[in-house]
């Protein structure tokens, strides 16, 4: 038989989970290693339900992946940006979502679900062009016209292939 | 991505090229700021005009400082165009600014001249532990000896002087003493050719400067100077007494080379990576002199005969191997003792493979997941720690007459 434990979201969302899948998450693990043998559910108030659905969705598809995978090749995994077809879709959410995963998936600690959603910003801005990375991001460009002359000299090296 | 906390910002650009980064940099403050340290991980220089814009920002903005200060780990210095004397000369200043700087690359220079590479070993900050040749062609520079030392992109003026007299007498009293010793590349350990040809006398005069080398690894070129290749491994064992760890991929390079770079490094080395030629004569070498290895790599040039059987030395006496990959080796596989193919070693062939703990067979695919490159794929067989350990134990109870030094001739 295998218990529940029951997530309440940031919005009071009540989700009755495999113990096992939660431990995905380092925060939740830890948490039930220090709580104990316990129903009290687990406020995670800085996640709202639609997020969190999403984030219980990840951890049941990936319920059998290893736990904690080494980090042996962090300077290959480095270059490497691909993500696998079905996170690849799971992923694929407004940029709002996009971000509040990752913050989400920060404070619950999921690491290999942070590196998915951190992979899926950098292969948005992957090869675009200033006007194109801050249109994306809707990022509001706040230098001096001064400024930005002298930036794009200064880097003027890390253009050039 | 105003709302990403920065260390979340920071391993999210860490993926980038830095041609994205620079684009980064010039969309917001703070994206510039999160930017700017990935961005100078890894300088590469190629053009007068970016090294001369370097230079006067670091003049004028202490931020750029800080950053080259804290975190350049890595210069690569690529030679397009004509500028490659200037390039040296002109970006010595960053030397002064990167205190973390820890790699060195030469890139694609057609003429590097050794004299223009050993005249930054007194400037290269002290962190710097290896040196990276790429594309070059190693030079020496032929201008009057009395002018060299003038420094790059100096004129060369010819004066003529009375012809030197040579004297091989060592009480003769007019050969000068050295006052001071060259400067070398005190802490640099590590040297690494790639596609690199070099004349005889150029990789002498670099090796004499790298005199803590513990690593160094040539990998294949195309060098058309006879015995060239062969030439670099006398000053490496007279210059160069730590090394650890030696690669040898050159494929024009005589057996008697490596084999005399095995008997001098001997029990120093832990990493191997040579060509076996026909004789065996390296593998024998290496049974008999080279028994501390922990990694091995053996790649067959030519057809080698018997060659199971001096592998099987190699690892009956070699106890510390952990990793032996063994590629190239036609025959590889005939006269392994049925004992040992019981424990895990298999000849590998096309359609023979077999799972066995511990072994992975690069046909299907190599360790760090490559595709094995045209030739290579046939026969390679990389025996990890597990492996090795069970056919080791084999042999030294199955085939005592392995363990048995054999003279060298």
């Amino acid at each position: 038989m295998t218990t529940k434990v029951t997530l309440t979201s940031s919005d009071n969302e009540n989700f009755s989970v495999n113990k096992e899948i939660t431990k995905r998450s380092i925060l939740i693990k830890n948490m039930l290693e220090d709580v104990g043998k316990s129903d009290t559910p687990i406020p995670l108030p800085n996640v709202n339900s639609k997020v969190l659905r999403k984030v219980i969705e990840w951890c049941e598809y990936h319920c059998m992946d290893p736990l904690a995978p080494t980090n042996e090749n962090t300077e290959n995994q480095k270059q490497n940006t691909d993500i696998e077809d079905w996170d690849q879709k799971f992923i694929e959410v407004d940029q709002e979502t996009l971000f509040k995963i990752i913050l989400a998936t920060n404070y619950l600690n999921i690491k290999p679900l942070l590196d998915i959603g951190c992979k899926t910003i950098t292969n948005m801005i992957k090869g675009k062009s200033p006007e194109e990375i801050y249109k994306t991001f809707n990022i509001v460009n706040n230098f001096t016209p001064k400024e930005e002359a002298q930036i794009r000299k200064e880097n003027k090296w890390a253009e050039d292939q | 991505m105003q709302l990403l906390p920065t260390e979340l910002l920071s391993s999210i650009l860490a993926y980038l090229t830095r041609k994205t980064l620079a684009h980064v940099s010039l969309t917001s403050r703070r994206l510039f700021l999160v930017a700017r340290p990935h961005l100078y991980t890894h300088i590469r220089l190629s053009v007068r005009r970016h090294v001369k814009n370097l230079e006067h920002y670091c003049r004028v903005d202490p931020g750029l400082v800080d950053t080259l200060r804290n975190h350049v780990r890595r210069i690569t210095f690529s030679c397009r165009h004509s500028e490659a004397q200037w390039l040296l000369a002109e970006a010595r200043f960053l030397f002064r600014h990167t205190k973390r700087l820890e790699h060195i690359e030469f890139n694609g220079f057609q003429g590097l001249k050794v004299e223009h590479v050993i005249e930054l070993a007194p400037l290269v900050p002290p962190s710097v532990v290896s040196i990276e040749l790429s594309y070059c062609n190693l030079d020496i520079d032929r201008s009057p000896p009395h002018a060299a030392g003038t420094g790059i992109g100096a004129p060369r003026v010819f004066i003529p002087g009375p012809a030197p007299t040579i004297s091989t007498d060592p009480s003769d009293p007019s050969i000068p003493v050295p006052r001071n010793p060259p400067p070398v590349f005190a802490n640099v350990t590590k040297l690494t050719f790639v596609w690199t040809d070099f004349l005889p006398p150029a990789i002498g005069k670099l090796l004499r400067r790298l005199p803590n080398l513990r690593a160094v690894s040539w990998r294949p070129n195309h060098n058309r100077v006879y015995n060239a290749n062969d030439s670099a491994i006398l000053p490496l064992l007279e210059y160069c007494p730590r090394i650890t760890s030696l690669d040898i991929s050159l494929q024009e390079v005589r057996e008697d080379s490596v084999r005399a770079a095995i008997i001098k490094y001997a029990t120093q080395l832990r990493e191997l990576r040579v060509r076996c030629g026909p004789t065996n004569s390296v593998l024998q070498a290496i049974a008999a002199h080279a028994t501390s290895l922990e990694r091995l790599e053996l790649f067959a040039t030519e057809v080698v005969r018997c060659e199971a059987e001096d592998v099987l030395r190699v690892l009956a006496r070699c106890p510390q191997l952990k990793r032996c990959r063994v590629a190239g080796f036609p025959y590889f596989g005939r006269g392994i003792p049925s004992e040992v193919v019981e424990v895990g070693w298999v000849s590998v062939g096309p359609g023979t493979q077999q799972k066995v703990p511990g072994m992975v067979v690069a046909s299907t695919v190599t360790a760090n997941g490559r595709r094995p490159a045209v030739g290579e794929g046939q026969k390679m067989i990389e025996l990890r720690e597990e492996g090795i350990e069970r056919i080791h134990r084999v042999l030294i109870e199955t085939r005592k007459d392995l363990l048995e030094v054999e003279e060298d001739p």
